[in-house]
């Protein structure tokens, strides 16, 4: 194609002036609002993806009852598990480490105060594991040692919360008659296993040895098992299943490894994120049917033009060119100007986000941009292929002569 | 026998629904290489059908007419417009150039049509719009030129590709009398010096006066022309 016709489209629609900007509008708000929720959506499935990383994407989930138990509270389902099932765990060569819980929940008094608490426990043994999976994350005060016993550690928001009085280390909750003092504070990003995000987060954590005497009915009735590496999670997980299948009878335990926990946050975001972009489509179908418009005015407006040109001898395609040309210039810079501007808002909406403490960063690839960049050429196209089509039509004695 | 134009009895019927207007009827010409023929008639006689057909711009619904020789009823709409571009050069009532371009770019236009390289068409544009007494307005838009400076580009613009037949239609209508005047001058000159075929469209007789050969129409037929008429007339006179 000769590379000339581009400079006469581009005049073209210089001279155009305010029409080819009031066009140029519609494709920017559409191809912006898809690059920004594209771009964002991607950013929020990063952020997920990486708070599960820190969970360890080689840690797997076992507890009680056919379903997984992210509720409040302790599983109710009577399957607790034995130190046997642990050693059997243990010996799997996958499994670089297994800890087990002892999940419940009950009444926390603090003075008069009281509230209902969820009580986690574990053996301070594994305080180190735990603290790389990113469980708990300490910000005040330490992790439990192999001397404590009616130690307590609680989260930041539980603290400040929870009762009429704000708490802190040192303080004492009461837990089914026994004083535990609190050693650590944990930060919010800690992951909350016991239920509700960490604005809702009211998991005590004690240690096993406060716990075996604090609660007659102590039992591991919650289970993280470690593998070495990634690779190993989905045949840890399928060995792990069909061990306590057979044990326990099937639908007893749910075995989940953290992807599978994932894949249904990412789903959920996914269909937020699907639905967004239609709207955003649909505002860039609108902005293509102003490109039509402008187009079908366009060439109504230079019919005697077009009548002259194919009077000096320009064909039916060259005519079609031309116009289809303009058209997609339209959606070229359309699509330059649209990404940028939907890259500000991605960047703008994350600045916002952080500030509000949601873990954010939008992700401009330059695939991205390249795929709205063509989109948005082809809508371009797409609609000034009708108008196009209309002047190359155009009798030239009709149109020389059309005033 | 060398004719750059012929029609063969050529009829335009234009199809209005309920009825047909028969805007040519069975009409039959030919334009020699090097002629200047003037096409006139009152309003609504098919003078302007005529032109449109003779320079290729439309096909006739019967007939055929031949441009050099080949047939365009063979030819596709593209070939055509190649054709047409190469053939003939138009020059319009109300001159029809394009607002956005220059003088020159106006010019260079039907020579990109034709595939020209860019110097060559900068050169040429440059030669013929010199030609016409324009070098000095060579880049300017036509809203910055006078009405007889447009025609004068439209001129420039239908012998850019250097054509065999220049068609000019009321060439002078849109022009004060001075500028009509020297438009006709330069067609002339075209003729005369360059020997290109002329076929204009005119209703005015002094105008059309300036031709060698009057073509005149009336309801989408050829009247003799008055010279023909006198000429039979004498051959009968002398026959009694």
């Amino acid at each position: 194609m000769d590379l000339e016709i581009l400079s006469v489209a581009i005049n073209n629609l210089r001279h155009q002036g305010l029409r080819s900007y009031l066009t140029l509008l519609g494709v920017i708000i559409g191809i912006a609002s898809i690059f920004a929720l594209v771009s964002i959506g991607d950013g929020l499935n990063a952020s997920v993806t990486e708070q599960f990383e820190k969970l360890g994407s080689n840690t797997i989930f076992i507890a009680p009852g056919g379903t997984f138990s992210s509720g409040s509270g302790s599983p109710t389902a009577t399957v607790t598990f034995k130190d046997s099932d642990i050693a059997r765990l243990e010996s799997y060569p996958e499994v670089k480490n297994v800890i087990p819980f002892f999940a419940t929940s009950t009444v926390g008094k603090h003075g008069s105060d009281q509230t209902t608490i969820s009580i986690f426990s574990y053996d301070p043994d594994k305080s180190e594991s735990l603290e790389e999976t990113g469980t708990i994350e300490v910000q005040e005060g330490r992790l439990f040692n192999n001397q404590d016993v009616f130690a307590a550690m609680v989260g930041e928001q539980f603290a400040e919360k929870a009762f009429s009085r704000e708490i802190g280390l040192k303080n004492i909750i009461e837990i089914n008659g026994k004083k535990y003092k609190i050693v650590g504070i944990l930060k919010p990003s800690s992951q909350n296993i016991g239920g509700g995000g960490p604005e809702t987060n009211n998991t005590v954590w004690i240690p096993e040895k406060g716990a075996r005497q604090t609660f007659p009915n102590y039992a591991s009735n919650f289970m993280f098992a470690q593998t070495f590496n990634k690779d190993q999670v989905a045949s840890a997980k399928d060995k792990i299943q069909r061990y306590f299948d057979r044990v326990y009878g099937k639908d007893q335990t749910t075995v989940q490894t953290s992807e599978q926990l994932l894949d249904q946050i990412k789903q959920f975001l996914a269909i937020i994120s699907g639905t967004l972009i239609v709207i955003a489509l649909i505002s860039l179908i609108v902005g293509g049917i102003g490109i039509m418009n402008a187009m079908v005015m366009t060439v109504l407006e230079r019919t005697k033009e077009i009548g002259t040109m194919k009077a000096l001898g320009a064909t039916n395609t060259r005519i079609m060119t031309l116009f289809l040309l303009e058209a997609g210039l339209i959606g070229l810079v359309g699509g330059l100007l649209g990404s940028l501007l939907g890259f500000l808002i991605g960047q703008g909406m994350s600045i916002a986000g952080q500030a509000a403490g949601i873990n954010l960063q939008a992700v401009a690839t330059p695939e991205l941009f390249l795929f709205v960049l063509a989109f948005s050429i082809i809508i371009g196209m797409i609609s000034g292929a009708y108008p196009a089509w209309r002047a190359s039509k155009m009798d030239p004695v009709v149109a020389l002569r059309y005033e | 026998m060398d004719n750059v134009i012929e029609a063969v009895k050529v009829s335009k019927i234009y199809d209005m629904g309920e009825i047909k207007v028969t805007a040519l009827n069975d009409v039959s010409l030919m334009i020699k290489r090097g002629e200047f023929v003037s096409i006139t008639g009152p309003s609504g006689s098919g003078k302007t059908t005529l032109l449109d057909i003779l320079s290729a711009l439309s096909r006739p619904s019967k007939g055929e007419v031949l441009i050099n020789g080949d047939p365009i009823s063979q030819m596709t709409d593209s070939e055509l417009a190649l054709v047409r571009g190469k053939t003939i050069g138009f020059v319009f009532q109300s001159f029809n150039l394009i607002p956005r371009l220059t003088a020159l770019e106006n010019v260079m236009l039907p020579l990109w049509f034709q595939g020209i390289a860019p110097k060559e068409r900068i050169e040429r544009g440059e030669k013929i719009l010199s030609e016409v007494g324009l070098e000095e307005r060579m880049h300017h838009k036509p809203n910055e030129l006078s009405g007889g400076q447009r025609q004068r580009v439209a001129i420039a613009r239908a012998l850019a590709v250097d054509p065999d037949i220049i068609v000019a239609d009321e060439p002078t209508g849109n022009l004060d009398s001075n500028s009509g005047a020297l438009i006709l001058s330069l067609i002339d000159e075209l003729h005369q010096k360059r020997g290109k075929t002329i076929l204009m469209v005119t209703h005015e007789r002094y105008v059309a006066e300036r031709a060698e050969r009057i073509i005149h129409i009336k309801d989408g037929k050829i009247e003799q022309s008055e010279a023909v008429k006198k000429k039979t007339q004498e051959i009968r006179r002398n026959y009694k």
